[in-house]
């Protein structure tokens, strides 16, 4: 895990237990865990079972406990590419368009986790 | 302040008629008619259909001069013409919400009439735009009125009550009418009473029902009782073809009542400065984490209304919302206003169960035009979906 150093114990444990329920729970493939200075906090990235609109998407732990604020939506959209760099190449700089998508892990003390996606800006829902 | 929502004349001149609601409420009935009522070419605005408010083609009223007024009542703001009804909901992309609802009827939510209420942003949108300004209708009615001459006053209150007495009449003869088409199809016309005329054949008008075999040319003008001999046995088919009492309307003398109309002269409630302006005071404040967000996804293109029916401040619409199902529920939030993840797995599950997004937004306060934001207003959206694993 690159710069592991920089992030707080209980947001690493965050992240590895979303890094563990998309591996062996929701099946995903090719994970990678993101961390760079830029970044607020970790991401991941990897591959959907069934590719919900691109092959790789990212993926952001947050803990059910927490509180999260526009500002900070607004902060990890525009430190991370439209989609997710392959694999060991995970230094990329925020230099590609930002915006895009991601899925939002939200993590529970009964360590259940569910995902929702967010969209950055106005995104017609799929069912529509 | 329940009581205003229903019945703003209680503290406004403007007071609320029920029949003339009523005929709005038929006209919005017959949605697809485009029929066309005028009834009051002086005081009262021609009351249209919903759907010549709903279409872009023939709107009521064409163009409506603007700047329009926006009448405050009570903190609320009421318009009361439903050409400007149809003008804002065309041009502007603004629905309000149609409160008017019959005193007799005060739980029906599902077709109700004038006036329109507009939620506070939508006033504050179409101030900022310079189309519209706001009248403190109280005050303008008090001001209104005592500036008023007395022979103007005078010949106006003759204008008025000629107009009311024959909307009175009319209203007596439709429900003579109504009357006359109930008794009808119960087939006691002899109860048919209050007219002078002598009884004659009414011509047979429903063509559905069955005719019996003695009665095939019923509908001959004129036909008497005496060319159709009924036999006793097909006594109960030939309702049309017995001599009936006359369904003429026959004015009465005891048409003495009639309502208030829905709007009172001009001079009553319009504000006498030229070119009319807004007073600052009268400026609508909508909330500043809510209005961005709003102004957003109006510039888009969007139609917002109310969102508290999915829990939300705004349901936003891609075009009409008589024409297409809400997109979003939408929520708007300061940049640094704190939510707990725990409402978003809510918002989110919510949006995707009733086939929309959840969305969130704010506008960031570091945000200048033409510096670090460039184009665009600073406001930045999210649209949130429950992830489908």
């Amino acid at each position: 895990m690159p710069n592991a150093a920089s992030h707080p114990e209980h947001v690493l444990s965050l992240v590895s237990i979303v890094h563990k329920n998309l591996e062996h729970q929701a099946d995903w493939s090719e994970l990678s865990i993101h961390s760079t200075p830029n970044l607020p906090r970790p991401l991941i990235s990897g591959v959907p079972s069934e590719a919900i609109y691109i092959d790789r998407e990212w993926v952001l732990p947050v803990d059910l406990r927490e509180k999260w604020t526009v500002r900070q939506w607004a902060e990890v959209f525009d430190s991370i590419p439209a989609e997710p760099p392959v694999p060991r190449s995970a230094d990329d700089g925020p230099d590609d368009e930002p915006g895009g998508r991601l899925v939002m892990a939200m993590v529970s003390g009964d360590s259940t986790v569910v995902y929702y996606i967010v969209h950055d800006g106005i995104v017609k829902p799929r069912q529509n | 302040m329940i009581f205003h929502r229903f019945y703003p004349s209680y503290s406004t001149p403007l007071t609320h008629q029920p029949l003339l609601i009523f005929k709005h409420l038929k006209a919005q009935v017959h949605v697809f008619t485009a029929n066309t009522l005028v009834l009051n070419k002086q005081s009262i605005s021609s009351i249209t259909s919903i759907s010549s408010i709903m279409t872009n083609d023939n709107p009521p009223g064409g163009t409506i001069a603007e700047p329009f007024p926006i009448f405050l009542v009570a903190n609320r703001y009421m318009l009361y013409d439903v050409n400007v009804v149809s003008y804002i909901r065309r041009v502007y992309h603004m629905c309000g919400c149609l409160i008017g609802t019959l005193p007799q009827v005060p739980q029906q939510n599902v077709f109700l009439g004038l006036p329109l209420e507009l939620m506070i942003e939508e006033a504050a949108l179409l101030v900022e735009k310079g189309v519209a300004y706001i009248v403190d209708d109280v005050a303008a009615h008090k001001t209104g009125r005592e500036a008023m001459l007395e022979q103007d006053r005078l010949r106006y209150l003759a204008q008025r009550g000629e107009d009311l007495k024959a909307l009175a009449e009319e209203n007596h003869r439709e429900a003579f009418a109504r009357k006359v088409a109930a008794l009808e199809k119960k087939g006691r016309m002899d109860l048919i009473v209050g007219t002078q005329n002598p009884p004659r054949v009414k011509e047979k008008e429903n063509e559905a029902t069955p005719t019996p075999p003695s009665s095939e040319e019923p509908n001959t003008s004129g036909a008497g009782p005496e060319l159709l001999p009924v036999e006793p046995e097909k006594a109960e088919n030939t309702l049309f073809s017995q001599p009936q009492p006359s369904t003429e309307y026959a004015p009465s003398q005891d048409v003495t009542f009639h309502s208030t109309p829905t709007t009172s002269h001009s001079t009553y409630h319009f504000p006498t400065t030229n070119p009319p302006t807004t007073p600052a005071h009268l400026i609508p404040q909508p909330s500043p984490t809510r209005f961005p967000i709003y102004r957003h996804l109006h510039s888009k293109g969007y139609f917002l209304s109310p969102g508290l029916r999915f829990g939300a401040q705004y349901m936003a619409y891609p075009g009409d919302p008589l024409r297409f199902h809400s997109h979003f529920v939408v929520n708007g939030l300061g940049w640094n206003e704190e939510i707990s993840v725990m409402d978003i797995v809510g918002g989110g599950r919510l949006g995707t169960g009733v086939k929309k997004a959840w969305m969130v937004g704010g506008r960031d306060p570091s945000w200048e035009v033409g510096g670090n934001g460039g184009e665009g207003d600073g406001v930045r959206v999210f649209s949130v979906e429950w992830g489908g694993f």
